[in-house]
């Protein structure tokens, strides 16, 4: 029996971190009591006229030029009319045929090489909830901008989809053009999937699955649908071309609509807002001031001979990208500099007592402690006390190590001297040592680091030890 | 009832308190009101005291201009702040709007009092008030005849001296029609002239505001208040507003015009024919240039309005959903809570228009009607724009009939929709049009257009001017 193939495109959505909405003046936030940011024009009152934001355009325009599209010279609004209780006005303000960005591509990590049909703008629905009493609908997040980025169908496995809108979204994110939290929906996608034989070109009937905020649902999902579709096939079956949704307690897709439910939305260009043009000196100005995005970010982290791990967690925010160059620009070295970034920074971050965004302490005071490391003047141990310090209230590694008393001790006797006080203490250990049992070293240089506040390397330590246990 | 013009001037010489102005209009609208039904809201006390605040603020000399204390009657597509606004339709129920149409705040800045909200086919749709919800208005020259419409209400009010002036809204003739049917003066300015902004939108790139004024120079004074940029509407124009009223004086004695002949064809009332050839050659012996002009693509004009206005109706009468205002009818699930509460809130004619305009823009049917109705748009936009390279201005009559009986084209919706065969085509072409009556016939107003070049209100209103002067004699 011959193998299938995966078929999926995906369309992503993801909500613009505009100060206000895209066709009215409300703010454009998340999280505020329902129905307090609205307004005649997102509430779809009678006589009320939408007005572009161009922040929404230029946030647009960017994550187009980050795709590689083609930025339309001349661009317009259309209506996609349904019915629905969260859509105010019974229609969404969308793009059809001149969409802002075109014919793009994006290079996914593991997924080699996706083509991106479209980046469009148009505005969010409203959020209806179920609640005791009935259905309610908050419209503070109607008329929020929102782009949706449509993928040709070149995608192949759960795995790739995902990868591609992980990959999506960290560009998002390095553009500062949304926070993309997927946690409040400012990020969802649908998935378009089909299977065919392997190294065939013909396009089978394809399932739609709606509307999916996480990135695991996402993949659930695809895997359920790829197995459903197989099972189908595989028993001469035909798949229907349907929207389905997700339903993840119950791990299985659902029948939503048929093709023959399928909504027409009666698109129109939109008459209440003119078409407008895309000057292409404003299009440079934008394409000049692109951050360095995630492809780009990673390639430089590899060459600098980083861990794969490390590359990706570093890549994926811009505030430790930054913190990590700063420690290089310094002085300090990319693999040490990755080790703190990925390691007791992280964790504090993990915390919530460090923001590689706003950092308490400048990143060159990394390269500064890493400097002083590799000259010797400050041990592993002290260090790591140095960055808690530097994370709880700021200042520089000298100040740091000056306040904590951790100038390392260099003189070989005043290490002696500790190490007997130790060893003095601690007899049964002692003994266990000498009888062979290195386990108890461990303990032993543990206990020199204790008296000595981590000034001794711990190298030392245990050299010492040896030799005084040995006489 | 004087004019808005004579009116202001008496204020302004202390000859007249804006109570008495009031007083007077509320006087009228008590004898004529229950036989005309000019009105779906009355607002009695509130203008009363608007009047003596307006002669408070004339009394300190703190008048806000030549408007200040003057009555006024809005269509009631017109969206007014805390004052019910209907559309003459049951969906809307007792809506209270939270805003005001900028070009009624225009107004209301300008110290004019609002007497009432005037009737209207439902959500402007129809061309003899007989599609509003409450019941039509009459034609106060004889009450056996529709008024006209849409705004068949403030053609009345202003036509039976309820007040000074009223606010209209055209999309294919809803302004000129009534005007012509009651023998007033009405006009529709340029696409994007006056700002839509809290106008209850029938077909948005049609929509506009206009003014039914007693005369002339009435017209040029309101437009020259309610025209101009808006924030709050990306299609009003940025053009600056010229001074209206300069255009009046100095006259259209200088232009040219032609009579296109294909708005002197089959359909029109030879009676009607006859007016516009009287006057076109009074013109001709005033001085005024005459060339023939030919607008081939007239013909087509009512067949992509009846597909263009419709599609846009079709969506924007989508949020009237019984969801966020307006009464919503009891129903187990969404599906049939849209369907009760749309199909009892929209009347027949409204519920004809959301069909056609859903049916023309289905998948399928966009590139044959939708589409080509906008190429067929553009074709006559551009024949316009070459007729204004031969000629200054346009004369043509502004309906193929006078005031029809009550009924007699209710059963035609095509008989109805010929009512607005020779205004459509300015709606479609963007361009600004006015309605000036000329000798009656019968008894019966007959209404006289001028069409101008698109933003030249300044000319077309010059050209009336002389019009009316010479149409008089």
């Amino acid at each position: 029996m011959s193998d299938f193939e995966t078929v999926i495109g995906l369309e992503v959505h993801i909500e613009l971190q505009t100060e206000s909405k895209m066709f009215c003046s409300c703010a454009n936030r998340f999280g505020d009591p329902p129905n307090t940011n609205i307004c005649p024009v997102c509430l779809g009152l009678p006589g009320a006229l939408p007005r572009p934001n161009a922040a929404g355009i230029d946030a647009a325009i960017r994550m187009a030029l980050a795709l590689g599209c083609r930025v339309a010279k001349r661009s317009k609004f259309d209506r996609k009319n349904y019915f629905y209780p969260d859509l105010p006005k019974g229609y969404q303000i969308s793009q059809l045929d001149e969409p802002i960005g075109a014919d793009g591509q994006v290079e996914v990590p593991l997924g080699g090489s996706v083509r991106i049909l479209r980046v469009q703008l148009e505005e969010d629905a409203g959020k209806l909830q179920h609640e005791a009493q009935g259905a309610v609908v908050d419209f503070n997040r109607a008329g929020v901008p929102l782009l949706e980025i449509v993928s040709a169908p070149d995608l192949r496995s759960p795995q790739e989809a995902r990868a591609y809108w992980e990959e999506i979204r960290r560009i998002a994110l390095a553009l500062g053009i949304s926070d993309a939290r997927m946690e409040e929906g400012s990020v969802r996608a649908d998935a378009n999937i089909s299977l065919r034989i392997a190294g065939s070109e013909e396009l089978n009937p394809r399932v739609e699955i709606k509307n999916m905020n996480s990135f695991r649902f996402l993949e659930r999902a695809l895997a359920y649908e790829t197995e459903r579709q197989t099972g189908i096939y595989r028993q001469g079956g035909r798949v229907e071309q349907e929207t389905r949704g997700w339903d993840d307690p119950r791990g299985v897709t659902f029948s939503q609509r048929s093709k023959e439910e399928a909504e027409d939305y009666r698109y129109f260009p939109e008459p209440d807002l003119l078409p407008f043009a895309i000057d292409p000196g404003h299009v440079e100005e934008l394409r000049a001031s692109l951050p360095e995005l995630p492809a780009r970010r990673r390639q430089r982290l590899v060459a600098l001979g980083l861990q794969e791990e490390q590359v990706r967690l570093i890549a994926e925010s811009g505030g430790r990208t930054a913190f990590f160059d700063g420690a290089m620009a310094a002085g300090g070295d990319p693999g040490e500099a990755a080790k703190w970034i990925c390691g007791d920074l992280a964790r504090l971050e993990n915390d919530g007592r460090f923001d590689f965004g706003q950092p308490a302490f400048p990143a060159a005071e990394l390269g500064e402690l890493l400097g002083a490391v590799a000259k010797g003047e400050l041990t592993g141990p002290g260090s790591k006390q140095v960055v808690q310090l530097l994370a709880r209230r700021g200042g520089t590694v000298a100040s740091a190590i000056a306040e904590l008393g951790l100038g390392k001790i260099d003189d070989l006797e005043a290490v002696r001297a500790e190490v007997r006080q130790v060893l003095a203490e601690q007899p049964k250990a002692v003994a266990d040592l000498a009888a062979g049992k290195q386990q108890v070293m461990g303990f032993l240089v543990g206990q020199v680091m204790r008296r000595t506040r981590g000034r001794v390397a711990p190298d030392v330590a245990s050299r010492l030890i040896t030799e005084e246990v040995g006489q | 009832m004087e004019s808005l013009y004579t009116a202001a001037a008496r204020l302004a010489r202390g000859e007249a308190r804006a109570e008495e102005l009031v007083s007077e209009a509320l006087d009228r609208v008590a004898e004529r009101e229950e036989d005309l039904h000019a009105f779906l809201t009355l607002l009695p006390e509130s203008a009363r005291d608007d009047a003596k605040a307006s002669d408070r603020r004339r009394t300190a000399g703190q008048a806000l201009g030549l408007f200040d204390g003057i009555p006024w009657a809005a269509k009631d597509n017109l969206l007014t702040e805390g004052v019910r606004t209907t559309a003459a339709s049951k969906i809307l129920g007792d809506y209270l709007p939270p805003y005001s149409a900028t070009a009624v705040r225009r107004l209301d800045e300008r110290g004019a009092v609002l007497l009432g909200k005037a009737n209207l086919d439902e959500f402007a749709m129809g061309s003899s008030t007989e599609y509003s919800a409450f019941g039509p208005s009459r034609n106060p020259v004889d009450p056996t005849r529709v008024p006209g419409g849409s705004s068949g209400g403030s053609a009345v009010a202003v036509a039976a001296g309820m007040c000074q002036f009223a606010l209209g809204s055209e999309t294919g003739g809803s302004v000129r029609q009534p005007a012509a049917f009651c023998g007033v003066v009405g006009v529709k300015p340029s696409y994007g002239r006056v700002s839509r902004y809290g106008l209850i939108a029938f077909a948005s790139s049609l929509d506009q505001i206009g003014t039914l004024t007693r005369d002339v120079r009435d017209a040029a004074l309101v437009l020259g208040a309610i025209a101009g940029e808006d924030p709050m509407d990306q299609t009003a124009s940025t053009v600056a507003v010229p001074d209206y009223l300069a255009a009046v004086e100095e006259g259209g004695r200088a232009l040219s015009f032609g009579v296109p002949a294909e708005y002197l064809r089959e359909g029109v009332a030879p009676e009607i024919r006859a007016e516009v050839e009287r006057v076109a050659a009074a013109l001709e012996r005033d001085g005024l240039r005459r060339r023939d002009v030919s607008l081939a693509h007239t013909q087509y004009a009512l067949d992509a309005y009846y597909i263009i206005a419709p599609a846009e109706a079709s969506s924007n009468l989508s949020r009237f959903d019984g969801m966020r205002y307006g009464p919503r009818a009891e129903a187990q699930d969404l599906l049939e809570a849209y369907r009760r509460s749309r199909g009892q809130g929209f009347g027949p004619e409204v519920k004809r228009r959301i069909l056609l305009g859903t049916y023309v823009l289905s998948a399928g049917y966009y590139d044959t009607y939708y589409l080509q109705a906008q190429r067929l748009r553009t074709l006559l936009r551009q024949e316009f724009l070459a007729a204004f390279e031969q000629v200054d201005f346009l004369l043509t009559p502004t309906t193929p009939t006078t005031a029809f009986r009550f009924g007699e084209n209710t059963a035609d919706p095509l008989a109805m929709y010929m009512a607005d065969a020779l205004t459509i085509p300015a709606n479609l072409a963007g361009l600004p049009a006015i309605s000036v009556p000329g000798r009656s016939s019968q008894g019966l107003p007959v209404g006289l257009q001028v069409m101008a070049p698109p933003m030249r209100e300044d000319l077309m209103l010059a050209a009336a001017a002389t019009l009316e002067e010479v149409a008089a004699r």
